[in-house]
């Protein structure tokens, strides 16, 4: 187990730059997530640690040690693809040993080895099967055991769960996250899905066009987005974004969102009539009026009932707004509405660069 | 049709569907067994009006036409086929994985160009082929032969093993390299044993390729006969049961292939290979 450093990678493939410029460090034991929408550069990077594709620039290090210009098998990792990548023409037992055959281990610890990973994926019944006769799960599972089996430094991981039905996705999530923990490994995870993200993740690295938006953990990355990329990409719904222009007043800087306004953030520093983006989670809204928190009023364009929640879109004149509730609620189509925005959850954006300012 | 009761409307089709395969089986099966049946008739049965199907059988046309030197005329064959196949494996197999799995300038050039080289009527080959044998001392010689095979068997083979190799999933091999093995290892421990079913296939075509290949065999050997050589010089002027000899002996071969390998042919197509 080591810690894995990143410096200044970038990779074009043609004209398109896939990784741009990528400083990451992850560390001894920790499971971090790279999330991002497809075409980011998540997986290139994941490729480039693994050794599967040389950067153009920039260095990979483990452990301190330079890995740049290594293959893959000199590097001790492993890795779990995405199609599971099982070898068709080896049994179940074949394809865990492998990589321990290759090695050269002798045969008796193989056989513990590959007992003992098979025991902590549940297949140990399946050993003598071919993968053709597994279902996509089990095949997932085989793919984990040959992973684990080596134990490598470092664990890779792209996209694995995207190819299971939901219920199996759902219930792998917390497998692999556990077993990531009973063994300790650096696991450097790639995936599109911002749940499996925030559940997996001890850190989340959020990329965007071949770039590290942002990094930190799960609450982090929720609570302050560091621009409205990472916002609008991290919860569903998304985070409301609403045009607004800074006012100052008496009492501080007002939002002025034409409809409504919005005191803002405490220690926000903007100019006066600067464009701002007000960015509030569709769940940082209440029914309930509070003194001196302002109500956003507006009539109800949309209800989608989800049975635990309830989404309304508010169309309060010039911006739609969108609000979760918790439960029920009785409303209807063209009823008209009033809901409040938790003020200490209320961030502010950048208009033009989209960075938080506040 | 309106009238007929569904029963009746299906044994209708029923039958004709029957009539339909029995054609099909008859167009290709019946020359075959005529040509058996009547390589191995008595003369006296061949030659009588009234019999259609011989009843007394015997071995003496084989054993005619192996007396004019089939038996070494076959020897010839073969060596030249399995030659054709050691070539055209040695250099197309890394051409056909070449073209699976980089991408490089010209790449779709090359495909069409080998796709081209068919279009190349093979008479305009051979007589420039003989005069340059002549010339470094390859005329009648198997060698010389075998080679002339490989150039047309090539293209085939590069474009099979392409699409053999294409149809395994480069995940597959990249798990190789990730879990120890070197670019040759994955060649070795993966690759090849899922696709070796498919290029034994390949390798029965161009075998078979060789084997049915007259026109070059014809020119560019006098005394080193191939079968389908020694079959046109030879047996030209011989006797129609002579002639019938002959076919079995040409197509033995063929259909033994087709029977090994007719589950493998779809994989020769690049179709799936799980």
């Amino acid at each position: 187990m080591v810690e894995v450093r990143l410096e200044g990678i970038r990779k074009r493939f043609g004209k398109t730059v896939a990784v741009d410029g990528i400083n990451l460090t992850v560390e001894d034991g920790e499971f971090i997530v790279l999330l991002g929408p497809s075409g980011c550069g998540k997986t290139t990077t994941l490729r480039i640690i693994a050794g599967l594709e040389k950067p153009d620039e920039g260095r990979v290090l483990f452990g301190g040690r330079d890995v740049t210009r290594l293959p893959p098998r000199e590097r001790n990792v492993s890795m779990v693809f995405q199609s599971y990548a099982v070898w068709p023409h080896m049994k179940v037992f074949d394809n865990i040993a492998f990589p321990l055959r290759i090695k050269g281990r002798p045969e008796e610890e193989i056989r513990r080895r590959v007992k003992w990973a098979a025991e902590l994926l549940g297949i140990d019944d399946l050993l003598d099967r071919y993968p053709a006769q597994l279902s996509g799960g089990q095949r997932q599972r085989v793919a984990v055991a040959r992973a684990i089996v080596v134990e490598p430094d470092v664990m890779l991981m792209d996209e694995p769960l995207s190819n299971l039905d939901a219920v199996l996705r759902i219930r792998m999530r917390s497998e692999l996250k556990k077993l990531q923990r009973k063994i300790g490994v650096t696991t450097i995870y790639v995936t599109h899905d911002q749940l499996e993200a925030m559940t997996m993740g001890d850190r989340i690295a959020v990329m965007n066009k071949g770039r590290i938006m942002q990094v930190g953990s799960p609450e982090e990355v929720y609570d302050r987005p560091a621009n409205t990329f990472v916002a609008t990409f991290i919860g569903a719904p998304q985070m409301n974004l609403i045009k607004a222009v800074a006012r100052s007043t008496g009492d501080g800087v007002v939002l002025d969102a034409g409809d409504f306004k919005l005191p803002a953030p405490q220690g926000l520093k903007v100019d006066d009539g600067a464009e701002v983006l007000v960015g509030v989670r569709p769940e940082h809204f209440t029914l309930q009026g509070r003194e001196g928190i302002p109500a956003i009023r507006g009539i109800l364009d949309f209800v989608e009932r989800l049975g635990s929640d309830t989404i309304l879109h508010v169309n309060t004149g010039n911006h739609i707004v969108v609000v979760k509730i918790s439960g029920d609620y009785p409303a209807q189509v063209g009823d008209e509405v009033t809901v409040y925005p938790r003020l200490e959850k209320v961030r502010v954006f950048d208009a033009s660069s989209g960075s938080l300012i506040g | 049709m309106a009238l007929l009761s569904p029963e009746v409307r299906e044994a209708v089709t029923g039958i004709l569907r029957a009539a339909a395969v029995a054609l099909a089986v008859s167009w290709t099966a019946l020359p075959i067994i005529l040509a058996i049946t009547y390589a191995l008739a008595d003369p006296n049965d061949y030659y009588n009006m009234e019999k259609v199907i011989p009843t007394r059988l015997t071995l003496e046309h084989i054993r005619s036409l192996i007396a004019l030197g089939a038996g070494r005329a076959i020897v010839n064959s073969v060596i030249v086929a399995l030659l054709t196949v050691a070539f055209s494996f040695a250099l197309g197999l890394p051409a056909g994985y070449a073209l699976a799995r980089f991408v490089f300038p010209g790449r779709d050039t090359v495909k069409l160009l080998l796709v081209g080289m068919r279009m190349f009527p093979i008479i305009v080959i051979g007589v420039p082929l003989t005069v340059l044998y002549l010339k470094i001392g390859l005329n009648d010689t198997l060698l010389g032969v075998a080679l002339a095979h490989t150039s047309m068997a090539l293209p085939f083979v590069v474009l099979i093993t392409s699409s053999i190799f294409a149809g395994i999933p480069k995940d597959l091999e990249e798990a190789g390299l990730i879990f120890g093995l070197t670019r040759a290892g994955v060649l070795l421990h993966i690759t090849m044993p899922m696709a070796l079913p498919g290029l034994a296939a390949a390798a029965m075509f161009a075998f078979l390729l060789s084997w049915n290949e007259v026109f070059v065999a014809s020119v560019l050997t006098f005394n080193n006969r191939t079968l389908p050589a020694f079959v046109l010089v030879q047996v030209a002027a011989a006797t129609e049961l002579i002639k019938f000899a002959a076919v079995i002996i040409m197509v033995a071969p063929a259909l033994v292939f087709v029977f090994a390998a007719r589950k493998y042919l779809v994989t020769m197509w690049g179709i799936t290979l799980r």
